[in-house]
């Protein structure tokens, strides 16, 4: 019998539902408010305020100055903070409206970081705001980290503090930013070896970690305790701190100014703004829809085939992005990502490909609509893990942003460049060990951020330029590395030939880099990519894709040894030093592009590319001049000039055969008519009912009905449980006692 | 009257017929997928991604895994202009990538000569200037207005 069943009076059920509300056991994720992402209904200030008669010009002064405050603000912090990927960019600052409403953000920085934010101060509010045991204060400062209350993934950190004028909340400072290190399994917060969520070290939905604008010192040494970088967690935690209080400050400054009044309506006012502004966009798009696909080639641990799917319907004035039809979970692999985290690459992808000319904030998701399978690899469920979700993330913003430049590409009204998707894959290595200070570290190199650009409509992409989820943000100084940590940049951003997405105009390339531990007894390298076997960023419009990478180690070498010994053999190239092998005794191989976590022994080599930015329209229509001038910067190489763009020109000089070209290309294009099949034709031979025998496939097969594949097999249900992979170790040493036994049975000794 | 739908492909909207921009060749119907009206050729990977890493010596060679990996061009028929390259899994169904609602394209198309908006497919619009009108006294129409 339920109590709604029972026959109580009204203080009885007073009572039950004060002891409900005051002894509940454990306070989980708020659904609700981590699905909804419009903002909260005005309050009573904001509608006084916006309801009656308002001078829209104060409120572009105030506008204007909290973005010169968030601004100012990132560029003092980002000369604070310990956090590598902070001093990189990897960060954002931003004010909320009092109910918790993201109003403004730094233009420089990830806002993903602060795109999820209004979650935990809603939170906050719901749940702790009126609990005795909480409140909420002047000077408080919380923190948060875990996805499933507003993170992004568990080395992200966020922090927020609410600001009052005269006892009255009136609004929120807030920042984000890649931490890093959290005690997780693997150094660096994040890392393949990861197999559940309590794998991923510090897990912490929003509480108070400041009082009266002081960093606790007992939760500072607890937070220090329960991670490897003690420097980092502690120095960090009085930074956040510092940050916000300095929002705070010109926050004050500017009521004085204007009034509290004025400001908080200024601040709803840009919400509101800038969701009819979304609102108007969209309802410019032509109606109908676009679908793409990408395909991640691997678990972090294993050689797989995983689906992502999207179909992007503009209708009703509605942007609707359906992702049915990706993946399911994995019960023990790193990248499964929470509905959150899709939703920040949606906004990404939005704010930075589609409409790049107005502020970045979560109004802009006013019109989206977000529809996933309920579990799934992009609705993932908190039994999970999900510290690599942002591979899921990338590809979102890959096919969203490709899906919408077919939604709009003819459309007279359109705001940013149209262009083929942005390099979509983490290239770049985590670290871990105790540096040449004797300081215990984990952390993800500024290579994170070399992402190469898609080409343009109507110019080529930009080389190693930033990352899809973040435009102003750097990679770093190989020398400002080199000193604080005990490895050294053997081969530094140094453009790999042929790495671009060939087309009309090219995709921007990547670079390569080595590096190699010099100076600690102990210390470790890992890799978090995909993308080693099938090519994870298309061209668009008859623009190629990029290539496929993986991670290369010179093992059981000293190449600081060897170096000494014979400088001639060593070169600054990862084809010449893999291809030709040049240390005697050396172990040479490559890997798929997420290593686990190991050791790496002083002089011992490890070497990545970044890949390459999608290429855009066919490449017979390439100016040759334009391919000359790769060839002379050693972007593309003669063989590609010939084979790929059909150019005949003289190798020596450079000079390009008008006419000759014009017949090579025009023999090409008839060669296509030649091979080409009509496509009736061709889907006739060409379609199956199911993936590649021997493929492990996981995801939906089909265009638009989709049947569900589990590791290459048709599922039976439309809601499979998360997928529980074996530990490769297991699944290797059953291989090798096949074989064992094999052999055995040959001889007459088997079983 | 044409309109421009990708670099290569527009829609003629009186015959409602997909169009070559390169050559002017009519493709099929727009209520229908383009890559209908378009040869298919299944290219090996390794042709536009050559291995770059000893393939003797090396699992992966920065060549996609012709197993997993299959690519394929669309080309006009009639110019041979390649007018899409989709990376799929060998056997899967090509995506349908564009699904024009014609009707709602002809109204938006029609209102905008109608408004005198510059209709060349490589026009940007024009940010909008902020919440410039100066003192006005109303909120501009925007959304929750108490």
């Amino acid at each position: 019998m339920s109590l709604s069943d029972q026959t109580l009076n009204a203080a009885e059920r007073e009572k039950v539902q004060r002891f409900l509300a005051t002894n509940t056991p454990f306070i989980g994720p708020d659904w609700d408010l981590l699905r909804d992402h419009s903002a909260s209904p005005r309050d009573a200030c904001e509608a006084q305020v916006l309801g009656g008669a308002f001078n829209a010009d104060e409120f572009d002064d105030i506008r204007a100055s909290l973005q010169a405050t968030l601004d100012e603000s990132f560029d003092h912090t980002q000369n604070m903070i310990v956090s590598p990927a902070a001093r990189f960019g990897d960060m954002t600052l931003c004010i909320f409206t009092a109910s918790g409403d993201l109003s403004l953000a730094s233009t420089r920085g990830v806002m993903s970081f602060c795109a999820n934010a209004y979650y935990p101060i809603k939170y906050v509010r719901k749940y702790f705001e009126n609990d005795p045991s909480v409140g909420l204060r002047e000077g408080d400062c919380f923190i948060f980290n875990d996805p499933f209350y507003g993170g992004l993934h568990s080395p992200d950190q966020g922090s927020f503090l609410p600001i009052f004028h005269e006892g009255q909340l009136v609004a929120w400072a807030g920042i984000g930013l890649h931490e890093g290190e959290n005690g997780a399994k693997d150094p660096g917060g994040m890392g393949p070896n990861i197999e559940s969520p309590w794998d991923e070290g510090l897990k912490m939905p929003p509480f108070r970690f400041a009082e009266n604008y002081l960093v606790r010192r007992d939760i500072m040494n607890f937070l220090q305790n329960s991670c490897r970088d003690r420097r980092l967690m502690g120095a960090d935690l009085k930074v956040k701190l510092a940050a916000c209080m300095r929002i705070e400050k010109r926050l004050k400054e500017l009521i004085k100014e204007h009034g509290k009044d004025v400001l908080v309506g200024g601040l709803r006012h840009n919400i509101e703004t800038l969701s009819a502004e979304a609102q108007r966009r969209v309802n410019e798009i032509p109606e109908g829809t676009a679908r793409g696909q990408i395909f991640l080639d691997t678990t972090m641990r294993e050689d797989v085939l995983i689906r992502f799917h999207c179909a992007v319907t503009a209708k009703g004035g509605k942007l609707i992005i359906d992702m049915r039809g990706c993946a399911p979970q994995f019960a023990n692999r790193p990248i499964n990502a929470p509905y959150s985290s899709i939703r920040c690459g949606v906004l990404m992808a939005l704010a930075y490909f589609i409409w790049p000319d107005i502020p970045h904030t979560p109004a802009l998701l006013a019109p989206i609509e977000i529809i996933t399978d309920p579990e799934g690899l992009v609705s993932a469920t908190p039994d999970v893990p999900t510290a690599l979700n942002m591979q899921p993330l990338f590809k979102v913003i890959s096919l969203l942003h490709a899906a919408i430049v077919r939604l709009t590409f003819g459309t007279p009204l359109k705001y940013a460049n149209p262009m083929a998707p942005w390099f979509n894959q983490v290239v770049s290595f985590m670290y871990g060990g105790i540096t040449q200070h004797t300081e215990a570290v984990g952390n993800i190199c500024g290579d994170l951020n070399g992402f190469p650009g898609g080409a343009k409509w109507n110019d080529d992409g930009e080389h190693s330029l930033c990352p899809s989820f973040a435009v102003k943000v750097d990679i770093g100084e190989a020398e400002d590395v080199e000193e604080d940590l005990p490895f050294v940049y053997l081969v530094a951003k140094r453009l790999l030939l042929d790495n671009v997405g060939f087309g009309k105009f090219r995709g921007g390339g990547g670079y390569e880099f080595a590096i190699s531990n010099r100076y600690s007894d102990f210390w470790g390298f890992a890799a978090i990519g995909g993308g080693s076997k099938f090519s994870t960023t298309p061209g668009i419009f008859g623009g190629y894709g990029c290539s496929t990478y993986p991670v290369c180690r010179i093992k059981n070498v000293d190449v600081f040894e060897a170096i000494k010994r014979a400088p001639e053999r060593f070169q600054p190239s990862m084809i010449y030093l893999m291809n030709e092998q040049p240390f005697e005794n050396a172990t040479y191989d490559t890997h798929r592009a997420a290593l686990p976590f190991e050791m790496a022994a002083k002089g011992e080599v490890y070497l990545q590319s970044q890949g390459a930015g999608g290429g855009y329209g066919d490449v017979l229509d390439r100016d040759p001049e334009r391919v000359m001038k790769d060839l002379s910067e050693r972007v593309v190489s003669a063989d590609t000039a010939r084979e790929i763009f059909k150019i005949v020109f003289d190798e020596a000089t450079l000079a390009v055969d008008i006419a000759g070209t014009a017949r090579a290309r025009q023999q090409e294009r008839s060669a296509r008519m030649k091979r080409g099949i009509p496509y009736a034709e061709f889907v006739k031979q060409w379609n199956r009912d199911a993936p590649p025998p021997g493929v492990p496939y996981f995801g939906g097969w089909g265009t638009t009905d989709f049947k569900l594949f589990v590791d290459g097999k048709l599922s039976d249900t439309d809601r499979p449980r998360p997928v529980y992979m074996p530990d490769p170790k297991d699944v290797r040493i059953a291989q090798l006692e096949a074989q064992l036994e094999a052999q055995l049975h040959a001889l007459g000794q088997g079983k | 009257m044409d309109v421009t739908i990708t670099e290569y492909l527009a829609v003629d909207l009186d015959s409602e017929r997909w169009k070559c921009r390169s050559c002017g060749h009519l493709l099929g119907s727009a209520r229908a997928d383009y890559k209908h009206g378009l040869l298919v050729h299944a290219r090996n990977p390794a042709e536009i991604h050559k291995p770059m890493l000893d393939p003797t010596k090396y699992a992966y060679t920065y060549c996609p895994d012709p197993n997993w990996c299959a690519m394929l061009e669309f080309y006009c028929p009639h110019c041979g202009t390649m007018m899409e390259v989709e990376y799929t899994v060998p056997g899967h169904p090509p995506i349908c990538d564009i699904e024009l609602d014609l009707d709602d394209l002809k109204r938006k198309w029609l209102k905008w000569q109608a408004e005198g908006i510059d209709l060349a497919p490589a026009k940007l619009a024009k940010t909008p200037a902020a919440t410039k009108p100066a003192a006005c006294g109303h909120n501009h129409g925007q959304r929750g207005k108490a």
